[in-house]
């Protein structure tokens, strides 16, 4: 881990909001940091937007620990960013390999892009194919062949069947043998 | 008649019968010298069992000799040849790749399982840059068949993945894959990726995970394919490399020297039914797929089961079904790494015995070509021949122990003159020489081999430096033989009591023997030494000097052990020109790019870390990286539980309450891996806490 993260509670209002922001964005700048993220500026801007949506999230659902809401707000922002840029019909595995390619830093200067891009400008398909461009395939598709079991006959094993099984008739079954 | 190659094909059809003619004979021949020492006026129980003994082990030892002196002719032939068989004017007189509608890729495969991520890779990279620099790399590709379970490796290998991945760029042509269970071990891991992209490729090069393989041999080995659309497997023979211990430096001198030998008149006698030695080998893809999934065997292990010792039986399975499978004996650039140590080696024989023993229940199988059956009684007899020597010892212990309680009766009957009783010295003695001329002539072969050629003489670093090399080595061997007898004696027990001896991961990096691993794995050998030494020496005196060989070795074998582990004592001789290999004096470019791989596979910020996979789902760029690896999966919410259990017991027992299988549960599903990486960040201190304090 990067940064050292001090341990610290989060205690909550009466209205289910956090009632220390300063702790929470001190541990949230930390993790941005991990990600990336370096300039203050951004960190602020991208804290800002994160109090935001823990706090409508604090609105409609009980929290049971801000941080881990906060931490999991930025991940969900992340996802959002890239959602955009990638376009609505990419798929988790698209989306699991551009936030793999940005925080890998295959992408330089991605942390400015967003922050500060606008939704007009995540239109920008030049980016998107950046990003796709960035995928790794780490298998081929697939080319199936049937690789069925091969039999082998061990020696006596048919016979030593042939023999338990009548073994088995005799002493199991005597109905058979008197009808 | 006047045609060569018809005389050469003619000739073809007399191989077997010549080897099994002259290994018959010998064998005759030296038990017939035996039966006439022990044969004194009628024949014991106790005689009986030492020839049905000896014969067995004479049987053994006179295929291995001949197998050494076939090879021993056949190389000194080629050395008359060699200027009109180069592997380069064959290349240019017929195309490496015919053109047909069929794909004609070939897939360079590497199943590791839990291994060195960094000689993995290192390895795999200079295989492939020299496959690069033949020119020829578009038609390969590279495939990393993980089976790994421990998660720190597995993390690890992904990283090494994406980073070679991310150099090549496009088209991508590294592949990586960790199966989700890995089921039937190394065989079932080739079936997996046969049946899952088995149709891609034409061909599928098998390596181990310390394998290295020239460019050239790789395209070579696909243009001996293509050149016989029958051959369904060529095998080519690994040169050991790269170890510096002594103990190390011997057998790859050994290897080096003796084992070309071995390989020429093995090929010589197998021709077109020959084996399959599990990797540096090159195989057609829909035969395997077609003959070579193998079953369970019926019953319980060690002898039912999973087939342990693949190889073996997929080389019988494609010979039983008309398929050619060669060893291609006169292919060079193929190399793989040995154990570092006599301890390490016995580790390795652990594992592969209870694999060849299960093949004595394939022997009588139906439907497999007589020569397959000859494969797997050698796999068998690789082991059992260590049990039977010691039963053989032991015997003749005991026979000689009742000779010298008889007392000679001088007058008897209506004789005057006193009957001497008869001396069988000269046939026991005589017996003796033979066995051990069987033993060690084929390394004088290897001598006289290199004193015809002067050129691979001095790539063993001179004629009279290979020969005092071969000396040392054959002293050792000797001290060495009686503790591996007793190691391989010790595991066919254990496999024939029923106790499964396991498949634990080989420690094949450079490491010593300290005194405490040398005597845990000794002392009993040491003790053995004292007590059979002791015993021979106050009741059978006459058959204690006879014994001290073998009563030296294990009564050394702690000191042995520890000295021929030494990297000192090898690096030494290396500078002193003893036990030099051609891959010493002359390094292959791709052991040299090995090496430069290896200096540069240092992982950034990540090394000499514990938990890793732990540092890795903290790190967010890793955690994504690993998460991107991950399938799709939907959610569901009994896994969703299960993981919670997990992470529960992360936070209240700390990593060591964890198991490995634990672990890689917790980073095998996205959402594990999610909810872990949110908890770690969120919650911080406390599982930090817990975590350091373990």
């Amino acid at each position: 881990m990067g940064a050292r993260i001090k341990a610290i509670s989060t205690p909550f209002e009466r209205d289910n909001t956090p009632a220390d922001w300063s702790l929470i964005t001190q541990r949230l700048a930390a993790y941005l940091n991990a990600l990336g993220v370096t300039n203050l500026t951004e960190i602020a801007q991208l804290s800002e937007q994160v109090q935001r949506r823990v706090t409508a999230r604090a609105a409609v659902t009980m929290l049971e620990d801000a941080i881990e809401a906060a931490i999991e707000e930025t991940l969900v922002l992340l996802d959002d960013w890239l959602l955009a840029e990638l376009g609505s019909h990419s798929d988790a595995n698209t989306l699991a390999a551009a936030r793999a390619a940005v925080l890998g830093g295959e992408i330089p200067n991605w942390t400015a892009r967003w922050v500060s891009t606008t939704a007009a400008e995540r239109a920008d398909s030049g980016f998107a194919a950046v990003l796709r461009a960035c995928h790794l395939v780490a298998v081929p598709p697939l080319a199936p062949l049937p690789m069925h079991t091969s039999s082998i006959d061990l020696c006596c094993q048919r016979s030593r069947r042939r023999m338990s099984g009548a073994i088995c008739r005799f002493f199991c079954q005597p109905e058979t043998r008197n009808p | 008649m006047s045609n060569p190659s018809w005389f050469s094909r003619l000739g073809r059809y007399f191989h077997r019968p010549i080897f099994f003619s002259l290994t018959a004979l010998t064998t005759l021949g030296a038990m017939s010298l035996l039966s006439a020492a022990i044969q004194d006026g009628g024949i014991t129980p106790l005689e009986l069992a030492l020839l049905i003994l000896y014969a067995i082990l004479m049987l053994w030892i006179t295929a291995s000799f001949w197998t050494a002196a076939l090879g021993f002719v056949r190389i000194l032939r080629r050395l008359r040849q060699q200027a009109t068989s180069s592997i380069t004017s064959r290349q240019q007189s017929q195309p490496v790749l015919a053109d047909t509608t069929e794909p004609c890729k070939t897939a360079l495969v590497m199943p590791v399982y839990n291994e060195d991520p960094k000689r993995v890779f290192a390895g795999l990279r200079a295989t492939y840059q020299s496959l690069v620099e033949t020119g020829q790399a578009d038609g390969f590709e590279v495939f990393v068949l993980s089976d790994t379970r421990d998660p720190d490796v597995w993390v690890q290998e992904e990283m090494q993945w994406r980073r070679w991945a991310r150099e090549l760029g496009e088209p991508a042509r590294i592949f990586y894959r960790n199966r989700v269970e890995n089921t039937a071990r190394k065989s079932g891991n080739l079936a997996e990726f046969c049946r899952n992209w088995g149709g891609r490729y034409r061909y599928m090069i098998v390596l181990d995970a310390d394998s290295v393989m020239a460019g050239e041999t790789l395209v070579e080995m696909v243009r001996r394919m293509e050149a016989d659309s029958r051959v369904a497997l060529i095998q080519v023979p690994p040169v050991p490399v790269n170890r510096s211990s002594l103990f190390a430096r011997m057998l790859q001198f050994a290897g080096s020297l003796y084992g070309s030998m071995f390989a020429a008149g093995l090929s010589y006698w197998q021709q077109d039914t020959a084996n399959f030695w599990g990797h540096n080998a090159i195989l057609r893809v829909r035969p395997f797929t077609e003959h070579c999934g193998l079953p369970q065997l019926p019953g319980n292990e060690p002898f039912g089961g999973e087939i342990l010792s693949h190889d073996f039986v997929e080389a019988a399975l494609l010979a039983r079904a008309g398929w050619k499978v060669h060893l291609a004996d006169d292919l060079g650039g193929s190399y793989e790494e040995i154990p570092p140590t006599l301890i390490d080696y016995a580790k390795r024989d652990r594992r592969w015995c209870q694999g060849n023993l299960q093949h004595s229940r394939l022997v009588l199988a139906h439907g497999f070509k007589s020569l397959s059956r000859i494969h797997f009684v050698m796999g068998v007899m690789s082991y059992l021949a260590s049990p039977l020597w010691l039963l053989f010892l032991i015997a003749t212990g005991i026979e000689a122990y009742f000779r010298s309680l008889t007392v000679p009766v001088y007058f008897f009957g209506d004789n005057v003159l006193p009957v001497w009783p008869q001396s069988y010295a000269v046939e026991m003695a005589t017996v003796l020489w033979v066995t051990l001329a069987l033993l060690f002539l084929p390394k004088f072969l290897s001598l006289v081999l290199l004193a015809f050629d002067a050129n691979l003489a001095r790539r063993f670093g001179g004629l009279p430096k290979a020969a005092i090399s071969v000396l040392i080595e054959s002293f050792f061997s000797v001290l060495l033989a009686p503790v591996l007898m007793l190691f391989q004696s010790k595991f066919v027990v254990a496999i024939l009591l029923r106790t499964t001896v396991g498949w634990p991961t080989q420690e094949r990096g450079d490491h010593q023997t300290g005194f405490a691993e040398a005597f845990g794995a000794h002392s009993v050998h040491t003790l053995i030494a004292l007590v059979a030494g002791l015993a021979t020496y106050f009741y059978v005196p006459n058959f204690f000097w006879w014994f001290t060989p073998v009563l030296a070795g294990l009564a050394l074998s702690i000191p042995v052990s520890m000295i021929t582990s030494r990297m000192a004592l090898g690096r030494l001789a290396r500078r002193t020109g003893l036990f030099l290999t051609p891959e010493e004096t002359n390094e292959p470019r791709v052991l040299r790019l090995l090496e430069e791989n290896l200096a540069q596979a240092e992982l950034p910020a990540m090394t000499n870390e514990d938990n890793f996979w732990l540092r890795a789902v903290v790190n967010p760029c890793t955690y994504a990286l690993h998460a991107a690896q991950l399938p799709d999966e939907a959610p569901s919410r009994r896994r969703r539980h299960a993981l919670e259990g997990l992470i529960f017991k992360l936070q209240d027992g700390g990593l060591n309450g964890l198991s490995t299988r634990e672990k890689r549960t917790l980073i095998s599903h996205r959402d594990g891996l999610h909810e872990l990486h949110t908890l770690l960040w969120s919650n911080g201190e406390s599982l930090n806490s817990t975590i350091k304090s373990n």
